[in-house]
C-alpha cells in the first residue's frame, strides 16, 4: 500500500520546463501549463526525470527501485515502486510598490491544494478559511500601496507562520479571475539571441517561471519503505535542477518535505 | 476548431496584402511579430500596440505594417469598432475586455505562423 507525501518546491532561479519546441504560441518557447487550470505546472515525467538525475548524481543506491529500471543492453525495464505526481503552483511572485514582491496566490489554488490533501489522505493540517477576496489581500497591516497595480486590503488569516512557510513570506491573495489573467497567464518572457560575428542569427522568446515561485507535489511511496528517508535526504539537501537551460542557471530549486512521514 | 487554426486563412491574406512582395517577406517581420507577443505579455496590450505604430523606413521593414495586418485579421474576426489607422486606438476602445486581448494574441500567433509559410529574405 502506498503512503502519500507532500513536498514543496521553491525556485531559486528562473525555470523553463518547456511544453515542447512547438512555436504554436504567441511566445516561441512556452512553459508547461496545467491543462485544467492553465496555471504553470511541472508535468510528472519532467519532475520525475529531474529527481532521478539528481538522485543518480548524489549516488543514491536505490534509484532503480524508486524510479524504475531503464532498458539497457537487452535488460528488461521495470517500473519504479514510487509514484510521482505533477507539481502544481502554490504562489508566484508579483510586483508591488510596498515591497519588492509579494507571493501571489488565489482561492482556487488554496482550495485545490486542500482538496488534494484530503483526496490523498496526506498528514498535513491546512486549516485556513479560504477567502473569496474582492480586492487583493495581503498580510501586512497599515500598508498603503498596490500589488500588480491593484489596491490592497489587510487579511489576518494569511499572517500565520505555516501559511507563510507554504506560500512564501509575503502572501497576497488575488481574486481568481485577476490571478489567472494578470499573473498566471502573464509569466515573464526572456529574449534569447544567437550571435554570429556580432550579428543576430536567431532571436527567440522564452517564457519562464520566475525565481521565488512555489509549487507542491506528491510522491506515493510504499508504506514504511526503508529507502524513503534516504530518498528525501537526497532531494532536499541541495538544490535540484528542473527543466531546461541548466548551463545558464535555470531551474535550480529547493525541495522540502512538508507532510509528516 | 482551435482559435488560431481558424485565423490562419485571414492571417495568410493579411500577410499577402500587407507584408509580402513577390511571394517573399522580409525576415525582420518574423522578429517584429514574435516581439509583439512578448511585449503584450510583459508590458500590456496598449504599449505593445503603440510600439508597432512607428512608421519607419519601409525598405528595411516597417512595424506599422504588422499593425495593419493585425487590424485586417481583427476585422475579419468580426470586430466592428476598428480604427483602421491605429491598432493603439483600437486597443484602447477594448482595453477592459480580456477577450479582446486574447483574440489579438491569437491573431498575432496566426500571423506569426502565416509569415513562416513565405520565403523569408534579409
Amino acid at each position: 500500500m502506498l503512503k502519500y507525501h507532500l513536498f514543496t518546491i521553491r525556485t531559486l532561479s528562473n525555470m523553463h520546463v518547456g511544453s515542447g519546441d512547438t512555436n504554436f504560441g504567441v511566445v516561441d518557447n512556452l512553459i508547461q501549463r496545467d491543462p485544467t487550470t492553465n496555471y504553470p505546472y511541472i508535468s510528472s515525467s519532467s519532475l520525475k526525470g529531474a529527481l532521478r538525475e539528481h538522485c543518480e548524481s548524489n549516488g543514491l543506491d536505490s534509484v532503480s527501485k524508486i524510479f524504475g529500471k531503464e532498458a539497457k543492453n537487452n535488460n528488461e525495464s521495470a517500473p519504479g515502486s514510487y509514484k510521482f505526481f505533477p507539481a502544481y503552483i502554490l504562489s508566484i511572485p508579483v510586483r508591488s510598490d510596498i515591497r519588492a514582491y509579494f507571493n501571489g496566490t488565489c482561492p482556487n489554488i488554496c482550495s485545490s491544494f486542500k482538496k488534494i490533501l484530503d483526496d490523498f489522505s496526506i498528514n498535513y493540517k491546512f486549516n485556513y478559511n479560504i477567502p473569496k477576496p474582492e480586492k487583493v489581500e495581503i498580510c501586512e497591516n497599515n500598508k498603503m500601496g498596490t500589488v500588480e497595480g491593484y489596491e490592497v486590503k489587510y487579511n489576518n488569516d494569511i499572517s500565520d507562520k505555516n501559511f507563510k512557510d507554504l506560500f512564501g513570506a509575503y502572501p497576497a491573495i488575488f481574486p481568481d479571475e485577476i490571478f489567472l489573467n494578470d499573473v498566471a497567464l502573464n509569466m515573464p518572457v526572456v529574449a534569447r539571441n544567437k550571435l554570429e560575428n556580432g550579428r543576430s542569427e536567431n532571436l527567440w522568446y522564452e517564457e519562464v517561471v520566475p525565481r521565488e515561485s512555489r509549487f507542491y507535489f506528491i510522491v506515493g511511496a510504499p508504506e514504511n519503505d526503508s529507502d524513503f528517508n534516504a530518498f528525501v535526504e537526497s532531494i532536499t539537501k541541495s538544490p535540484v535542477q528542473i527543466g531546461a537551460n541548466a548551463s545558464i542557471g535555470y531551474g535550480f530549486s529547493l525541495i522540502s518535505l512538508v507532510s509528516e512521514v | 476548431m482551435n482559435a488560431v487554426e481558424k485565423l490562419i486563412p485571414y492571417a495568410l491574406e493579411a500577410a499577402e496584402q500587407n507584408l509580402a512582395e513577390s511571394g517573399k517577406i522580409k525576415k525582420v517581420y518574423n522578429g517584429y511579430i514574435s516581439g509583439f507577443g512578448a511585449t503584450v505579455i510583459q508590458a500590456g496590450l496598449i504599449p505593445a500596440a503603440a510600439n508597432l505604430e512607428k512608421d519607419t523606413d519601409r525598405t528595411k521593414g516597417s512595424r506599422r505594417l504588422i499593425a495593419d495586418a493585425l487590424l485586417h485579421i481583427l476585422e475579419k474576426m468580426g470586430y466592428k469598432d476598428i480604427d483602421k489607422k491605429s491598432l493603439t486606438r483600437t486597443a484602447i476602445k477594448y482595453k477592459e475586455k480580456i477577450k479582446f486581448k486574447n483574440d489579438i494574441l491569437d491573431a498575432a500567433t496566426a500571423l506569426k505562423l502565416a509569415i513562416r509559410t513565405f520565403k523569408l529574405e534579409d
